[in-house]
């Protein structure tokens, strides 16, 4: 069914996208001079930014005689005002008189006096298309229109405000870097170049977004990730078309390969050193600015269970994390489904002393475990999401009621039985501890707990395999979503159940790397020796 | 279409060790030879190399084609054709047998109040699920999943030794050699004889000098747990309330200390005859897409599996009557499909590949 639906899907986004091909074909092709009168030029950026209240123009004029006009034009907010005051204005005004600028003129082109010889800001261009000029200005950098000349200097003097980098509320760690991305894109590949100086770190720009033309960027070790891969996400990305992005999580609906699926195949992370980690196993990360969230493809469920302080921790307290990890999705997606299972079909499975306990605990609650579970499981959920959205100031008083309501006066109402209590409150912990499933989890948790009560183990084990055949059919730009594990790959074993010391890690993973395992050298240099002076 | 599809040696390998146990796991195949049922099935796993031998060496005379397509060769168009239905209806049935027998284990052991239809209906929702992802998809469901099955069985067998008597493999041949042979050749026609529905997935392989060398490692693996369950099941239990019991493993499950295992020991063995059902109903499918000159075989799915479910409830009056055709007639079926067709057409690829030497020695 769900085929047909994305077939349906996809015939849609086809139609759509040849009808907007060609308005967006006949939008490219005007390219428009900057004309040589200012008049002109002040007349189309007043309609251009007309009822624009933070656009700024500011006429000058330069040389001994004041025989230069030129407009400077910016976007109040978005350009660093201190560039524009000392990088521009003050040599053009100022310094311009004290040295004698009319003797250049006479050699060399006005622009290339203002470029070599006059403006102090290291990043300078010329540009020769009005939309150009335009773009610029809507990016924050400070255009100089010169009277008579058909191009415009673009200075870059981005500069606007925003957050200081701090760590991240989603992924804490105790031993590891405590820094996290924020909404600036530069600030967010400054990390990862920080992280890992070489050149062969290369970061793509596009520009995606019909109306906000929003920066995204494309970061990935050429020679270490997979060129088809590469090639994937880049189309990908180009063929999307939407008027917005207004945070990273579009991109992921656009790009990812199972848009139906309860799984994610595209995955995200708060953090440079998870990101960096991502890209030197041939991960391509996807920056979008705006969002201090990075995305990494392709994404594998096995990602799920790992966390970025696993390899920062020893080997054995790692490993022992991983495997609890697993027990923990085990227990937050079938705890409440294995005990409606439990009471209502197999009691013969339950220890004797413990069923008479369930049994006599259970005996005020007038309702079957199946809708005991679905009222727990609900009003978890509703705890959660208002835990989520509410003012920090009234947390407190839903705190109280919500343990309140979940705890002692819930049972003392005869509405749940406290073993459910327990089991409700071991799966919520859990859901937490694999936090990359838990969009996927309540969900799932619904539909076992709905089998469960239907078939009994049966409808579980039915439901799982039904499951475990789709995450083994679908696949991540191209890698089998549960690589090391399904295609079995004996080296890559290690990093998933265990985490092998760092040092016995002499491989990359093949599974993202497969085509490319001519030229993949050691990750980590093989240190078997010892060598302590 | 159907061709680009590549599995792995160890994939196979695990197709066959779960077809080869599947449901002769649950229903015991060498009761008939009382306490000597563990010689029984001895003599069968070493005659099925040969079996199973002879299906690979034929296989390999007829590099990258299926078994429909082997006949349509060796036998021509119109015989060939005419065979290839014949063996589609069987692996239809084939699913059907497994089909019922899990239904009718399921609903005896743990869903007695179930209707049997609806367990099989339920198993076939996701048995259409899978074939709809095609065989790749199979294979890497069933990669990590199967390291479950020696380990239940090493689990079961070791929390058991206390229950092994030797005295009751005792006395030895009892009845004669007699018996045990009649017997060994039913274990021989069920389950090994049935791998000739791999004769549709060995072209699959995506390394094809590996068949042999995959299909006796999996023979061997498959040949050794189904020793060891039955040998196990007949020191604990005794020749008499093995040849009793409907289904002596699960009484044997029951048996555990300390717990009550058999609801997951049941889904241990519905993975395992799932996996059977899979490969006869894929082979089935495969087999009505290549007679027909089909491009896909996904549309054949759910029509083949309907049938196979309606099948499965018309087979038999009652489970007693399934047991009994198990073992008396069932044997006797099943040789013109295991043993007499594959015989003939070994010797005619034989013969037609001389023919063709000689012809181009001649040349």
């Amino acid at each position: 069914m769900f085929k047909k639906l994305s077939r349906l899907y996809r015939f849609f986004m086809l139609k759509r996208e040849n009808e907007h091909q060609q308005n967006d074909r006949e939008n490219e092709e005007k390219r428009e001079n900057i004309s040589k009168s200012l008049k002109d030029i002040k007349l189309k950026l007043r309609a251009n930014f007309v009822d624009g209240s933070d656009f700024v123009m500011r006429e000058i004029a330069v040389g001994e005689r004041s025989e230069i006009k030129m407009i400077i034009a910016y976007i109040d907010g978005l350009a660093n005002k201190q560039v524009i005051s000392g990088d521009i204005l003050q040599p053009l005004l100022i310094e311009s008189k004290s040295t004698h600028v009319e003797q250049w003129f006479h050699r060399k082109d006005i622009i290339d006096v203002l470029r070599e010889n006059l403006l102090l800001s290291c990043e300078l261009n010329e540009v020769r298309d009005f939309k150009d000029t335009i773009d610029g200005i809507l990016y924050g950098d400070t255009i100089i229109y010169i009277d008579g000349q058909e191009a415009a200097l673009k200075v870059c003097s981005k500069g606007w405000a925003s957050r200081a980098i701090d760590e991240p509320d989603t992924e804490m760690v105790i031993k590891g870097p405590r820094e996290g991305f924020v909404e600036s894109l530069r600030t967010n590949t400054s990390l990862l170049r920080r992280k890992i100086r070489n050149p062969k770190l290369k970061f793509e720009m596009m520009q995606i977004g019909k109306q906000t033309k929003t920066d995204v960027c494309i970061c990935y070790l050429k020679g270490i990730a997979n060129d088809d891969i590469i090639e994937t996400v880049r189309r990908r990305i180009k063929k999307m078309n939407i008027d917005g992005i207004l945070a990273v999580g579009y991109i992921e609906q656009f790009i990812e390969d199972a848009p139906f699926s309860l799984f994610a195949t595209v995955g995200n992370s708060e953090k440079p050193d998870k990101v960096a980690a991502k890209i030197l196993e041939g991960r391509v990360a996807i920056i979008c600015d705006g969002t201090p969230i990075v995305l990494t493809v392709p994404y594998l469920l096995i990602e799920g269970f790992q966390s970025s302080e696993d390899y920062y921790t020893r080997t054995y307290y790692a490993t022992f994390n991983r495997i609890l990890r697993f027990v923990a999705l085990a227990i937050a997606g079938l705890l409440p489904a294995f005990y409606v299972a439990l009471v209502s079909f197999h009691s013969d499975v339950i220890p004797f002393e413990l069923l008479l306990s369930i049994l006599s605990s259970r005996e005020q609650v007038p309702f079957s475990p199946f809708i005991e579970a679905m009222f727990m499981g609900v009003v978890f959920e509703l705890l959660k999401e208002a835990g989520i959205r509410m003012p920090k100031a009234v947390g407190q008083a839903v705190n109280i009621v919500g343990a309140l309501v979940i705890g002692d006066a819930a049972v003392k109402a005869g509405l749940v039985s406290p073993i459910m209590l327990i089991v409700v409150a071991l799966t919520g912990i859990s859901t937490y501890i694999v936090p990359p499933f838990s969009d996927t989890l309540p969900i799932l948790r619904l539909i076992m707990v709905t089998v469960a009560n239907v078939l009994g183990f049966l409808g579980i084990f039915i439901v799982l395999v039904a499951l475990y055949i789709h995450v083994n059919s679908i696949r991540s730009f191209g890698v089998p979503y549960m690589a090391p594990l399904a295609p079995l790959t004996g080296m890559d074993l290690k990093d998933t159940f265990v985490r092998i010391p760092l040092w016995m890690m002499l491989t990359r993973p093949r599974a993202l790397t497969w085509e490319n395992t001519d030229h993949t050298k050691y990750r980590m240099k093989k240190t078997f020796i010892k060598k302590e002076d | 279409m159907v061709k680009n599809v590549k599995i792995s040696p160890l994939q196979l390998g695990i197709f066959m060790i779960a077809f080869l146990l599947g449901d002769a796991v649950i229903v015991s195949p060498a009761k008939g030879a009382h306490q000597d049922s563990w010689l029984a099935i001895l003599f069968a796993w070493i005659a099925s190399y040969f079996l199973i031998g002879a299906y690979v060496y034929i296989s390999t005379l007829y590099p990258n084609k299926t078994l429909i397509e082997m006949l349509r060769e060796a036998f021509g168009k119109i015989v060939g054709t005419i065979i290839g239905i014949i063996y589609i209806w069987y692996f239809i049935h084939l699913a059907a047998l497994i089909y019922r027998s899990f239904g009718e284990y399921m609903v005896a052991v743990n869903y007695t109040e179930t209707p049997r239809i609806f367990i099989s209906f339920v198993l076939m929702l996701v048995s259409v699920y899978a074939l709809k992802s095609g065989l790749e998809v199979m294979g890497r469901t069933g990669e990590i999943s199967f390291a479950v099955v020696p380990l239940t069985v090493i689990f079961i067998s070791s929390m058991l030794i206390k229950f092994i008597d030797v005295k009751r493999l005792q006395p030895v041949l009892e009845y004669g050699i007699g018996p045990v042979l009649k017997t060994s050749f039913a274990v021989l026609t069920f389950p090994f004889g049935e791998a000739i529905a791999f004769m549709m997935i060995f072209p699959f392989l995506n390394d094809q000098r590996k068949i042999l060398r995959t299909s006796f490692i999996s023979v061997t693996i498959a040949g050794f747990l189904l020793f060891s369950i039955t040998l196990r099941n007949m020191l604990i239990l005794g020749p008499d309330m093995v040849s009793r019991s409907l289904f002596p493993s699960h009484i044997v499950a029951t048996l555990l200390p300390g717990a009550v295992l058999d609801p997951f020991l049941s889904l241990a063995f519905l993975a395992l005859g799932g996996f059977q059902s899979l490969i006869c109903a894929y082979a089935a499918i495969l087999g009505i897409t290549q007679i027909c000159h089909l491009d896909d075989y996904k549309p054949l799915v759910f029509p083949v599996m309907i049938i196979i479910v309606s099948l499965s409830n018309w087979l038999y009056k009652d489970l007693s009557s399934m047991l009994r055709v198990a073992k008396e007639i069932y044997p006797f079926y099943a040789i013109p499909f295991q043993f007499i067709i594959p015989f003939i057409l070994l010797l005619v690829s034989i013969i037609k590949k001389r023919k063709s030497k000689e012809s181009s020695l001649s040349e």
